[in-house]
């Protein structure tokens, strides 16, 4: 254990050096503070209403609750963008598998991001400790967070190989399409997460119970029982699949990527940037927040198509989802590339503002690629109209993102992994900033729709007008001064 | 316009050449021509400043004071037409980990004005050249550090440049296409590129480069040809290591 220790003490010594390198955003954080209070607050008052509620014997808000401890723990796993001393660079070091393995599940705690998660997931053990079998209801809420924490981990080693990264898009895919319809259908959330033996079912069940009026206490104790011998044997399960993976992981080098189909990978496009935009394409399509793109254009046509009268309001709402989804890569566009990277570009004749360009037909072959079956879809089913208002509406938002997104990706720049999501990191509050101003178009133009008329129409144009202007002066400034910021981009991406 | 000497056409030209990182002066008031056609040698232990020097001549690093001409053309007044004519191997080779070795020339090609077509042919012949045709499509980041050093030096030739910086070509290369690139310098030398190369080998450096220069600390210690050198009866060797000091290895007392 000293060892594992040791290296630990290491990593949280990098871990900090980076953050202060990343340079200061003292302006910021107060602003998360504010906004981290804020949440803490709201999420404080869910806990005490489930509580009340979980003392009623109502468990909905629980199950609730529970269902998103278990997704938030997959974001600190699936987005930790640094490799640890475990990985294997380092597997020269005399270090057992289970001492990289410690070494490998701490690390991925150290970011404060990670406390929240911790802390937050916790306080669970509050309405739990209301229910009717506290005792079985906190353990089973301690086991439901070690199982939530050991299946991120695996999720995370898996996502290093092809072959499993297409297994986990078609069943999130599938799933997401099952349960879209099913809401659709007017189905509710809360059912679709009831089947017997789901986890969050599992852990209410323990602090819950299932007793019958003039049961003996043994039998009461029957349901909890075997509430917590289950969820034991998931958490055992996940631990060997979570030692497995990361085994794996160890034994042989992840791909690069995934062999794909030539449309993906395009090799090169036409024009002089054609070689660089079909790069950045490459690289856009492996960080994994635009799958929560594809989801949110899936779930819009799913919408198109099932209902009986659709609302070129709720269509265009969606497509401003997609934008929101994609927001990484038009704020953090060099996040994916490295130091060595960065010297390509600079040594390339090419002016900042090209290499701007290059990225941002990146991102709008990627945004486009999600909206295109949109406005085909909302061409079928509410005409033409809605299907051109959409383009115009995805146009004027794309100048928006990537206005604010040219300023964020030379200023601001942060490392993000392929195959993770994007970390917010210190720039969460600037990326919040940026989706709000980002989205303001989509939103004033679908405001503007509900009032037609000449001033309506003058207005959605004026608006795509002012983002384009907006759009060209953008790319234009901050091209100029990525040439002056290299350095500190290359120091906050290494 | 390239400036003129007694002999020939200035391709590389230094004008009080500095770089300081804080208090660091990590190149000293460097001041050299380079004639058009030569191979030159830039020689120096780690730390000296070569790596510097050639950042600043390529437009990755900007220099404190002074100024560099590249044909004739100033790298701060008009560095993207000085990169369109450069070619260049950096010290960090400069390559995108998840892009193939075939992929990496595919994307620069367009970005000089080549084709597809005549980035292609000119991509497949390089790579055959430099026997680095089977692992063209290997990710940058699983190739080894000699495929990754040749992936970049085929991009700096692939559009025919006509002065050439390469930082330490020959470390981590098999002697099949360290062989393959001495010809390749030798050839386009001959044909008038200019080539500025650092190495720390320096059997190899005296057996290719024409003229060299010696850095220690920053500043250029000694500068001559190889002819000079040899008529002197030295070799590079000796001359290099009158100029750098080394270690002790008596100190080592615990070793072994």
């Amino acid at each position: 254990m000293d060892r594992v220790r040791t290296i630990i003490h290491y990593e949280w010594r990098a871990y900090w050096r980076r953050f202060s390198r990343a340079g200061s955003r003292a302006g910021n954080g107060g602003i998360l503070l504010i906004l981290s209070v804020l949440l803490a607050i709201r999420y404080l008052q869910m806990l005490l209403a489930a509580a009340a509620k979980v003392a009623d014997g109502h468990s909905r808000l629980l199950v609730q609750i529970l269902a998103a401890i278990f997704l938030v723990w997959l974001f600190p796993m699936v987005s930790n963008s640094r490799q640890t001393l475990a990985s294997r660079k380092w597997l020269h070091l005399p270090l057992s598998l289970k001492e990289r393995f410690l070494v490998r599940a701490i690390s991925l705690l150290i970011p404060p991001s990670a406390w929240l998660v911790i802390a937050g997931s916790l306080a669970i053990c509050y309405p739990l400790a209301r229910a009717r079998n506290p005792i079985a209801g906190i353990v089973a809420g301690l086991l439901f967070i070690a199982m939530a924490w050991l299946t991120g981990l695996t999720i995370a080693h898996l996502l290093n190989y092809a072959g499993w990264r297409r297994v986990f898009w078609i069943s999130s895919l599938a799933l997401l399409a099952v349960a879209g319809v099913y809401v659709i259908r007017g189905g509710t959330s809360a059912t679709l997460l009831s089947f017997p033996f789901s986890p969050v079912m599992l852990v209410e069940r323990a602090a819950m119970g299932n007793a019958a009026a003039g049961q003996a206490a043994t039998q009461v104790w029957v349901g909890p029982l075997v509430s917590l011998t289950t969820l034991g044997v998931f958490v055992v399960a996940c631990g060997v699949a979570a030692l497995w993976s990361f085994k794996k992981s160890l034994a042989a080098a992840p791909e690069g990527s995934t062999r794909s189909l030539s449309i993906l990978s395009p090799q090169v496009l036409p024009g002089r940037l054609g070689g660089l935009v079909a790069k950045e394409f490459r690289y856009f399509r492996r960080l994994l927040d635009i799958y929560l793109g594809v989801g949110a254009a899936m779930l819009g046509c799913l919408y198109l198509m099932v209902a009986d009268v659709g609302s070129v309001g709720i269509f265009a709402s969606f497509i401003v989802v997609v934008f929101i989804c994609n927001a990484a890569l038009a704020f953090n566009s060099f996040g994916l590339d490295n130091r060595s990277g960065l010297d390509r570009y600079t040594l390339l004749p090419l002016s900042g503002r090209a290499t701007l360009l290059s990225k941002n037909l990146a991102y709008l072959m990627i945004t486009g690629a999600q909206i295109l079956p949109l406005l085909v879809f909302a061409g079928w089913r509410l005409g033409i109209f809605a299907s051109v208002f959409g383009l115009i509406q995805a146009v004027a938002l794309a100048c928006a993102y990537l206005s604010w997104g040219s300023w964020m990706s030379v200023n601001h720049p942060l490392k993000m992994q392929f195959y993770r999501f994007a970390n917010s990191g210190a720039a969460l509050v600037d990326e919040m900033g940026g989706i709000i101003f980002g989205s303001l178009p989509g939103i004033l133009m679908i405001y503007l729709l509900q009032r037609p008329g000449r001033g309506a129409t003058a207005g959605i144009g004026l608006i795509l007008l002012l983002m384009a202007t907006l759009y060209f002066f953008s790319v234009t400034r901050f091209g100029k001064r990525l040439g002056q910021q290299r350095g500190r981009i290359s120091e906050a991406l290494s | 316009m390239s400036a003129s000497t007694s002999t020939g056409i200035v391709e590389i030209e230094t004008k009080h050449l500095t770089k300081k990182f804080g208090r660091l002066l990590a190149v000293n008031d460097l001041n050299l021509q380079i004639p058009k056609g030569t191979i030159f040698g830039f020689l120096g232990p780690n730390g000296s400043g070569k790596s510097t020097t050639v950042k600043m001549l390529t437009g990755l690093l900007t220099p404190t004071t002074g100024d560099a001409l590249i044909t004739g053309t100033s790298i701060l007044k008009a560095p993207l037409d000085v990169k369109k004519k450069i070619g260049v191997l950096p010290e960090e080779l400069a390559l995108f980990d998840a892009l193939t070795i075939w992929e990496h020339l595919m994307m620069c090609g367009p970005v000089y004005g080549l084709s597809k077509k005549e980035t292609e042919k000119r991509a497949s012949e390089l790579l055959n050249y430099l026997d680095l045709a089977s692992g063209r499509n290997t990710y940058v980041e699983q190739a080894s550090f000699g495929m990754r050093k040749k992936c970049s030096l085929a991009m700096a030739l692939l559009h025919n440049p006509s002065v050439l910086f390469l930082d330490e070509p020959f470390e981590g290369i098999d002697p099949v296409a360290s062989r393959n690139i001495k010809d390749l310098l030798l050839l386009m030398a001959g044909k008038g590129v200019t080539i500025f190369l650092t190495s720390h080998i320096l059997e190899v450096v005296e057996r290719l480069v024409t003229d060299f220069a010696i850095i220690v600390a920053g500043e250029i210690v000694c500068r001559q040809s190889v002819a000079e050198t040899l008529r002197s009866g030295e070799t590079l060797e000796d001359l290099f290591f009158k100029h750098v000091v080394r270690g002790n290895v008596g100190e080592l007392e615990w070793i072994g």
